[in-house]
């Protein structure tokens, strides 16, 4: 082994290894790091060799077992040099065909390439992956090229070239000014001033100086450190010797922890390797500089990630921090003045060295300069290590880095700065990441941990988890810290077990006062940090965890009965329901149904099932048919529920519904039951709201729903249509004691375009609603209908059942974007409805008989705050049409009369109190489509409820409408395991075929047979069965 | 573990200040577990007082004072862990093994420990045996995997 | 040691102090009462118990320390009540009365400062964790019959059985320090169940 004596030494040396090196060469880099292995990497290079050795290929390919590449969702990962072909998720079995395929014959194996989600195209190189593109990899990006147990890769690559340009043309205190100039900022959390500490360091006087590397990474979900230090070792320890020299140190540790075994032992083979090239030790390239350096392994602390903890952990002690001041720069390592930094850190000075400081603060803001590693982890499709300049926002990391929120589902909140740091939701996603912009928003940048969290994730248990965390690595020397977090823990796991109160609020914010003020270090300081950033931007989560028992997102399982029935707005007990129709007991089945709502059959058969999307048998293959059990339950109901129904003796008092949707019938219902005299108010010639005029009669069969609003007669409401209600003060006169007020949304909302009044522009609502009334309606051949939601689907099949030809919706959006729901946008295109996407209307005038529009195309643009990419018109891109009819769906408003006297908001929406449904107006309730907009008939079904408890309550009940209409359930037959095992999707639902559709409007939907049902019911995990 | 290997150990630290926590975890991580004449001779001959010892092997999680299990399984309860479910496999491990954490079966087969961050966060949830790591674990799999570990 | 003289500002009175004291210290110099549960004028500052915290402002800027371990600064200015201070300590007594809320220490303190004796759970561990007695026993007598075991909440104090066994019975100098006198409750259970057999405390 040569021993590099000089830096002209090292720069031939160099120059050797470039000139043995065959630039055409092919090159195997495959990814080594930790996360690779866990993924079986390692097999996958012994295949490579055993194949490199069986096609004779032995000296004419590389093989190099690199550190980690950041694309840790996609591993093992392989970059092919010189081209730069990249393969991901590849397995043993895959590596024959890659030695053939692409190293011998120099064809590409197209199933390892990354496929792009949004475009399916597949991407060759790595450079054009949008996860890699989107980056800034100067820290990182020998990670891919280099074997870290081979130092001759680090100087084929230019490494210890900045450290031989230090020795010779430098003074230490010129390495200080130059670190100072550039503006690093430590990378582990705390962000000090990287050249003012090593000039404390400096210029404290002493003979014997340290310095250190902080690898004892520790917050849950950050390894940033553990792949720089596994993949990249030498520029770690090139970056400490330069301090070293910088500061006047002698001799250097890096403390490990023990957990990252790969990292200990790169590490050591680099500190070997370079010491007999004679780059680390005595005399350095010649210089006369001394310096050795040792690795010492963490045992197991989080707290020796704080610096003097650390410390105490290196001279043999626990890990207790101490007081500063007096800081290690002063006082440190056996009292000796100290500098220790994070890996990230040291591995940045090589790159300051060597392109100056200028260069380094070319990127990033102003008080943070440079790049900055984060590991991307949680909900976000694009998991890894991603490096990207400082001042980049959230949004682009989490959507142009990593790829937006798998699954469709919603975007909530992102976690940086580990258990010191906070949550931050939509509303601030276009923040730029960078030392202060996140402070301002009630968290810190920290070491790099970004957890992306959605709307599955409950952010009262994202904080009860970190100071359960706390709690367990406090040093536990000092009261704020080992009292305070325990205390503040045990709030929190009552919160989510079901025993929080409110005053539990004050007292977490009074603990969080004690504790991050008179901690004795930072772990007890910044602890009530998740805490309080939870607090700020998700406190009604709390209130509903204390006060209604409920946990949004399904995750506190003592809270959470089954995730399906957390789910359902009204909280129908679906596994029992369906438990029943196994045993072939519908009527029981029913009877459960209705202890929740009034309306089993028509949730059956239009509910929007949000049950479905957390079903747990989702995860697995597809999640149940709930919708269609409950309506095959529905449709062989045999009424036993009405035996169990009591009516209570009449309470002499009356209360007015207006309007007979949903939310007033149920109102009226559980009114009626309470003993209060009702009377619905209902403006139109039939009940039913929505349900009947909104709803096409192919998906939801008159009778069923006759039969149902029977049913809210038969317990003693009163139903008058025909009878709209001018004024509340008439009502009250009358001698009700109590209104609610359903009114729904039946306005469409105008698309705001020129022309908008042009005749044979319709509103789709009034449209539906004309159709279901039995009016004749015309639609001529030719029909563009706006918008993307369930109205605009449901206006275009009809109007190709009044034989409309040629039906077209245009929505600006695409289909992953629409709102309306999948199985009925399938059904559209079944029936030949054509959907025009990313296109909308700008004007429209009358020409002849016609509507002539003119529409613009869009593109999605940048992400909002709801998550969603904003559509941005494409100049130019006009284009014209010609239509008999334009049904617009593109939204609804309400129109309460002013004769009300309520307070009414944006979109003419009624304002209550949130709980309690109260308007503004005394003995008054409001909810439904008036209050929140549309949404479905479930939710409309709940507010009912909520209203009915509220008025009853308001009249001097006790707001009690709790029914037991089932018999007691037995003991659960035992799970078939058998049964259980194997992939299981559902049966078809069975259909009526689309000739027969189009003719009239007959159901559509047919539902199961008894015995798909039955089979149906046995893929239910009965997650509320699980033992809590 | 037998005293000349102990004393192999300590000696090749000796005279280092400071160097009391890397004898114990080269001890720990061969014999599994820290026997109390162990700390009495590492005492001993490094010249540390006993309760400093004490206080180390209490404090820091890689020790244990107690015997161990043939096969260590670690599940990892870090953040993004977490979030993708790692208390649903911890159960369900729980279940199959009968022990909580900080226990051992007692066959000595499986010690149990739940430990954050392995730093495999791709690929949450992350069950750990013996070191090697087990990635996107179902809990429909563990039983599986368990299986193989004598 | 330098011996040079600080001047700082204690609840508006100048106090003069040598480099290299703590603002305990001084405070304690010039008359000056701050609460304390850990500290001893015979042992090493430890900063553990956190009811010496005071408001200090160095030129601008602000932060609340621990005194017993915080050097004298040249025109420092601190304030030792207020009512940020006395939340602080209201609320650690109260969190050592959840261990042992007859001790008379925590008492006087819990009557000063309005502690609420039930505003946590009771958990009576009796020890609330000053260290006095494993710091006295290893920094005065040099003997380390005590030691700190286990962390965070689960942190407790042990007496080692065989040298205890040793020394214990002719010192107990430490008994006096314990301020709820869990220490010879704790020394009694060690000898009674952990001794070594062969030795029995005679006398």
């Amino acid at each position: 082994m040569p021993r590099i004596k000089s830096p002209a030494d090292l720069e031939q040396f160099r120059k050797e290894l470039l000139s043995k090196a065959d630039p055409n060469r092919p090159c195997i880099a495959l990814c080594s790091g930790s996360a690779c292995n866990a993924s079986a990497s390692a097999e996958v290079a012994l295949a490579l060799e055993e194949e490199i050795e069986k096609q004779g290929l032995r000296g004419s390919v590389d093989l190099r077992r690199t550190g980690c590449h950041g694309f840790c969702e996609k591993g093992p990962i392989i970059d092919i040099h010189p081209e730069g072909i990249c393969y991901f998720n590849v397995a043993p079995e895959d590596v024959p065909e890659i030695i053939s395929e692409t190293i011998k014959n120099k064809k590409v194996v197209e199933r390892l390439l990354y496929t792009d989600p949004a475009t399916n195209e597949k991407i060759v190189y790595e450079s054009e992956i949008p996860f890699y593109k989107n980056q800034e990899r100067r820290v990182f990006q020998n990670n891919s090229k280099i074997d870290p147990k081979n130092i001759d890769d680090y100087i084929a690559v230019g490494g210890y070239s900045a450290l031989a340009k230090a020795l010779s043309n430098s003074t230490p205190e010129q390495v200080v000014d130059m670190v100072k100039a550039s503006g690093l900022r430590g990378r582990g959390g705390a962000g000090f001033s990287t050249g003012k500490k090593w000039e404390f360091a400096r210029s404290t006087p002493g003979d014997i100086k340290y310095v250190i590397v902080n690898a004892d990474e520790g917050d849950p979900g950050a390894y940033m450190d553990r792949s720089l230090l596994e993949g990249n070792p030498h520029a770690v320890l090139e970056g400490l010797t330069i301090g070293a020299y910088a500061i006047g140190s002698h001799q250097g540790y890096i403390y490990v922890r023990q957990e990252y075994p790969l990292a200990v032992k790169n590490v050591t083979i680099a500190i070997k390797q370079a010491e007999e090239y004679g780059l680390l030790g005595k005399n350095i390239l010649g210089s006369g500089f001394d310096f050795f350096v040792e690795v010492q392994q963490g045992a197991g602390a989080f707290v020796c990630g704080e610096e003097t903890a650390l410390l105490r952990s290196l001279e043999g002690k626990a890990g207790e921090p101490k007081a500063r001041p007096p800081y290690p720069a002063v006082k440190g390592l056996w009292d000796r003045p100290t500098n220790i930094n994070n890996v990230e850190t040291w591995a940045n000075i090589p790159l300051i060295i060597n392109n100056g400081p200028d260069f380094f603060a070319s990127i990033g803001t102003e008080g943070s300069k440079g790049t900055k590693i984060f590991s991307l982890v949680g909900k976000v499709n694009n998991t890894g290590l991603v490096e990207v300049p400082m001042g980049i926002s959230l949004k682009d990391i989490i959507y142009k880095v990593g790829g937006g929120v798998p699954k469709g589902k919603k975007f909530k909140a992102v976690q940086t700065g580990g258990p010191s740091g906070g949550c931050i939701p939509a509303e601030y996603l276009g923040r730029g990441v960078d030392f202060d912009e996140l402070a301002k928003v009630g968290a810190i940048m920290g070491s790099g941990g970004m957890i992306v969290m959605d709307e599955d994730t409950c952010m009262v248990d994202v904080a009860r988890y970190f100071l359960s965390f706390l709690t367990d690595e406090s040093c536990g020397k000092c009261v704020p810290c080992r009292e305070g977090i325990r205390q503040m823990l045990k709030i929190l796991t009552n919160i989510t077990i079901g025993k929080g109160k409110m005053s539990d609020i004050d007292r977490l914010e009074k603990l969080a006062r004690t504790t991050g003020a008179a901690s004795l270090c930072a772990l007890g300081k910044t602890a009530p940090s998740p805490v309080l950033s939870t607090l700020r931007y998700f406190r009604h989560e709390y209130e509903e965890h204390i006060k209604k028992h409920y946990c949004r997102a399904g995750v506190c399982k003592q809270l959470v009965k089954s995730p399906c029935q957390n789910s359902c707005p009204a909280g129908i007990d679906i596994p029992r329901y369906i438990r029943a129709i196994g045993d072939g007991k519908y009527g029981e089945a029913v009877a459960v149904i209705r202890e929740k709502i009034p309306f089993p059959a028509i949730c059956g058969y239009v509910c929007v099932h949000y049950c479905e999307a957390k079903c747990r048998r989702g995860e697995l293959e597809e999640p149940i048919a709930i919708r269609e059990l409950k309506r095959f339950a529905a449709d062989h109901d045999n009424g036993q529920w009405k035996e169990n129904v009591k009516v209570a003796s009449p309470t002499g008092k009356k209360v007015a519904v207006i309007g007979s949707g949903p939310a007033g019938l149920t109102a009226a219902y559980y009114s009626a039951v309470l003993g209060h005299d009702v009377t619905v108010f209902e403006a139109l010639p039939k009940a039913g709201g929505m349900m009947r005029v909104g709803i096409p009669t192919y998906r939801l069969p008159a009778e069923v729903l006759d039969k149902e609003i029977k049913e809210i007669e038969n317990v003693g409401a009163k139903i008058k249509t025909n009878s709209r209600v001018e004024s509340l003060d008439e009502l009250f006169a009358q001698g009700y004691d109590a209104v609610f007020v359903g009114v729904g949304a039946h306005r469409g909302t105008n698309m705001g375009i020129e022309g908008e009044t042009t005749p044979k522009i319709i509103d789709g609502i009034d449209f539906l609603r004309d159709v279901n009334l039995g009016k004749e309606v015309t639609v001529g051949d030719k029909v563009l209908v706006v918008g993307g939601g369930n109205v605009a689907i449901d206006a275009s099949r009809t109007a190709r059942r009044l034989k409309a030809k040629d039906v077209t919706i245009v929505y600006r959006r695409t289909r992953a974007e629409m709102p309306a729901s999948k199985e009925e946008i399938d059904e559209a295109l079944e029936e030949g409805v054509k959907i025009e996407y990313l296109a909308t209307p700008t004007k429209a005038m009358k020409v002849d008989g016609k509507v002539q529009v003119e529409l613009i195309r869009m593109a999605l643009g940048e992400v909002d705050e709801s998550g969603r990419r904003r559509p941005v018109p494409i100049a130019g891109s006009n284009f014209t049409g010609e239509y008999d009819l334009i049904l617009k769906a593109i939204g609804q408003e309400s129109l309460v009369p002013g004769t009300y006297g309520l307070v009414v908001e944006k979109g003419g929406r009624i304002k209550v109190d949130p709980e309690t449904l109260a308007t503004s107006r005394k003995g008054v309730y409001a909810g439904g489509d008036v209050v929140s907009g549309p949404a479905s008939v479930i939710e409309a079904i709940a507010v009912g409820r909520q209203a009915a408890i509220s008025i009853d309550k308001y009249l001097g009940g006790t707001g009690n409408i709790e029914e037991v209409l089932a018999p007691p359930e037995g003991a659960p037959a035992a799970f078939n395991l058998e049964e259980a095992e194997g992939e299981q999707f559902r049966p078809s639902i069975k259909m009526l075929p689309i000739d027969k559709r189009l003719k009239g409007y007959a159901q559509v939907v047919l539902g199961f047979d008894q015995k798909k049902a039955k089979k149906e019911t046995a893929r239910c995990l009965r997650c509320d069965l699980e033992k809590r | 573990m037998d005293q000349d290997r102990v004393n192999q150990i300590i000696d090749k630290y000796k005279g280092k200040a400071g160097s009391v926590i890397q004898v114990l975890l080269e001890i720990q991580r061969e014999n599994k577990w820290l026997p109390a004449e162990v700390l009495e001779t590492v005492s001993e001959k490094l010249g540390v007082p006993l309760s400093r010892i004490q206080q180390i092997v209490t404090f820091y999680k890689a020790f244990s004072v107690a015997p161990k299990g043939r096969h260590e399984i670690h599940v990892c309860q870090g953040t993004a862990c977490h979030v993708r479910g790692a208390s649903r496999l911890l159960d369900k491990v729980e279940d199959l093994t009968g022990i909580k954490p900080g226990e051992t079966s007692p066959d000595l087969k499986f010690s149990l420990k739940t430990v954050n961050c392995l730093g495999c966060c791709a690929l949450g949830p992350v069950m750990e045996i013996d070191g090697k790591a087990h990635g996107k674990m179902a809990p429909s799999k563990t039983a599986e995997i368990l299986r193989k570990y004598e | 040691m330098s011996t040079g003289k600080i001047t700082l500002t204690i609840d508006g009175r100048q106090v003069e102090a040598n480099e290299g004291t703590t603002i305990f210290e001084a405070a304690k110099e010039a008359g000056i009462y701050i609460p304390t549960l850990c500290n001893h004028e015979k042992l090493e500052p430890y900063g553990a118990c956190r009811i010496c915290t005071v408001e200090i402002n160095a030129g601008g800027r602000k932060n609340l320390v621990a005194s017993c371990v915080y050097p004298v600064e040249q025109s420092l200015v601190v304030t030792t009540r207020s009512e940020n201070i006395d939340e602080i300590r209201r609320t650690i007594v109260e969190m050592l009365m959840a261990h042992a809320p007859g001790a008379p220490a925590l008492q006087e303190l819990a009557r000063e400062y309005g502690a609420d004796e039930a505003a946590f759970e009771k958990e009576a561990s009796f020890c609330i964790l000053c260290g006095l007695c494993v710091r006295y026993c290893a920094e005065v007598k040099k003997k380390n019959a005590l030691a700190f075991g286990d962390q965070g909440p689960k942190r407790e104090i042990n007496f080692i059985p065989k040298i205890a066994a040793k020394e214990c019975w002719n010192c107990k100098e430490c008994f006096a320090l314990c301020p709820t006198s869990y220490l010879q409750a704790a020394f009694f259970l060690t000898e009674g169940l952990s001794f070594p057999q062969s030795s029995t405390s005679e006398g």
